[in-house]
């Protein structure tokens, strides 16, 4: 990633809240891997299986961890910047396919990855500018 | 292909989950005082009731129409987000930061392909 080093005291500051939103994206996917394995179980429909679903409630526990770092990070960091690093979480669902589920990740797929590492850069960077 | 109430289904999910966002972060920058004052801030469950909302509407195009497809446009957020931080929170808007979303969207397009 990149970071411009400044020698500021700043520096620190501005990376604490990028860095508890990267953290955040970990569980979010984690948390959306088990939401959806819950779901393939049941029917939405049915409210007696949604409240009683292991995989279910597991994932929206994962998800309400990754909320309260996500809230942590915005008491200081600005929106514009933490929001498009919750992309990360796209990449880790798609790694996390990749190693639990057997998907294979096309080259297209690895583009994208790289792309949205490098468009949270970009995001950083404006950050930095801004 | 996606019917368009599908899409018009994220369209706005989307724009409701960039509230919620935005919620967070009111919220968020006010957060002091005892864990009940933190627990207890209005802006915040406000954000979370809002995504909530979101996914909910969201989960419905998911499951009954083609994933590939309707999960990258939860993306869209991206933009709702920006368009907020800039109106509603006075942050910059600068070239980088626009460049940085436009990647990351269609990283995430090709992501889900």
């Amino acid at each position: 990633m990149m970071k411009i080093e400044t020698g500021h005291k700043k520096k620190k500051n501005w990376a604490y809240p990028i860095i508890l939103v990267m953290f955040s994206t970990f569980f979010a996917a984690f948390g959306q891997y088990f939401i959806k394995k819950g779901l393939n179980q049941i029917s939405i429909f049915s409210l007696v299986a949604l409240l009683g679903n292991f995989s279910l409630i597991f994932g929206f526990f994962l998800y309400g961890i990754g909320a309260i770092l996500v809230v942590t990070a915005l008491r200081k960091g600005k929106l514009s910047v933490l929001y498009p690093l919750i992309s990360l979480g796209f990449i880790w669902l798609a790694l996390l396919a990749a190693f639990f589920l057997g998907e294979i990740l096309s080259l297209a797929n690895w583009l994208g990855i790289a792309l949205i590492i490098l468009g949270i850069a970009f995001v950083g960077m404006g950050g930095q500018n801004g | 292909m996606v019917e368009w109430y599908f899409v018009a289904m994220m369209v706005v999910a989307t724009w409701v989950g960039a509230y919620g966002a935005l919620y967070f972060k009111k919220g968020a920058q006010e957060l002091k005082g005892s864990l009940i004052k933190k627990l207890t801030n209005r802006k915040v469950w406000l954000g979370l009731l809002l995504y909530g909302i979101a996914s909910a509407i969201s989960l419905i195009p998911m499951k009954f129409s083609d994933a590939h497809i309707i999960y990258p446009m939860t993306s869209m957020s991206y933009i709702w987000v920006a368009i907020l931080s800039k109106t509603q929170l006075k942050e910059d808007l600068n070239k980088y930061k626009i460049m940085g979303i436009i990647i990351i969207i269609l990283g995430i397009f090709l992501l889900a392909k």
